[in-house]
């Protein structure tokens, strides 16, 4: 299947082709966008759902999209909002705000469904659920995606110094854990 | 990665891998069933609140209400006395009168000795008879 650029892809979606284009567009970043969000909310199920919401989203937004960002940029910002947003809805089900969604996580992450990772990696991941969602947020876009803190800032509206330093607080924290356990 | 291996140097020295798996042959499918999600959520047309229609309709339902509670009663219609009645009998003298209708309401009126052909007829005698009337019906 022939590959699109951004750029390509948003101009055959403004056509009567715009179907064809956004199912290009979902194949193009799908996986990315799947890994980006299991690393947040652990479950693939959960991750499912997420990521259908995320690209029903795109869908929507196309027609409003005015290309004042890249559409990567677009389409992660769309990503890490729903995602926070299924977590804040996890927490708060049954009007319950105290429901303990990281233990949850944490035991979906034992019991490794879907998960090829070695304990090492187990214990990283238990370790990440430790960070404040947003801290976790930045550490995977930078540790995983390598996403230059200039991208992040756009994607999270966060400014790159903060995001510089919510990242090593998260390494630094990370660290600690690792060493402890 | 230079910038951790100040800050985390054993974190550094692992071998990152995305150990987070989707099932086999998730992405094949993914985006038609993504493309059915959005084709099915195109077709429902989900009810929007309208202000306009809301209030209209609440300010019908309001005259209705207080056209409802400001009609008369049925008992303010049946309570007027014979004499009104008697008034408005001899004021629509011209209209065609049931006596029956006055037969019946005599006998069923508060006056509780009505309650047979004799009563009625001592009552009526007993009444001022408009010999015009009586006449007419002769």
């Amino acid at each position: 299947m022939a590959t699109y650029s951004d750029k390509e892809l948003l101009e055959m979606l403004r056509t009567d082709q715009s179907s064809y284009a956004f199912n290009l567009l979902v194949r193009k970043y799908q996986n990315k966008i799947y890994a980006h969000v299991r690393r947040i909310v652990i479950d693939h199920d959960d991750a499912n759902d997420v990521i259908q919401n995320i690209f029903i989203k795109v869908w929507k937004g196309l027609e409003k999209f005015n290309e004042d960002s890249e559409l990567y940029t677009w389409i992660y910002r769309i990503s890490v909002n729903e995602s926070l947003t299924f977590l804040k809805k996890k927490r708060t089900k049954f009007f319950i705000p105290i429901h303990n969604i990281e233990k949850e996580m944490s035991d979906k992450i034992d019991a490794g469904e879907h998960f090829s990772g070695d304990e090492i990696e187990r214990k990283l991941q238990k370790a990440l659920l430790t960070l404040p969602e947003k801290q976790r947020i930045v550490f995977n876009l930078r540790y995983y995606d390598e996403m230059p803190y200039e991208e992040m800032s756009r994607v999270l509206g966060t400014s790159v110094g903060a995001l510089k330093a919510s990242y090593h607080i998260a390494a630094k924290k990370i660290e600690e854990n690792l060493l402890r356990h | 990665m230079e910038e951790l291996k100040n800050i985390a140097p054993h974190l550094n020295q692992l071998l990152k891998k995305d150990a987070f798996t989707a099932p086999e042959g998730y992405f094949e499918d993914l985006p038609s069933r993504i493309q059915d999600c959005v084709i099915a959520q195109t077709k429902t047309k989900s009810r929007t609140f309208s202000p306009v229609w809301t209030f209209s309709t609440l300010g019908v339902a309001s005259v209705l209400c207080v056209l409802f509670f400001l009609r008369k009663s049925p008992e303010e219609i049946t309570s007027i006395t014979k004499q009104e009645a008697t008034t408005y009998i001899n004021e629509n003298l011209e209209q065609e009168f049931d006596e029956t209708l006055l037969a019946d309401e005599l006998i069923t009126s508060d006056n509780k000795t009505l309650t047979s052909e004799e009563n009625l007829e001592e009552y009526i005698l007993n009444q001022d008879i408009d010999e015009q009337l009586l006449r007419e019906e002769i």
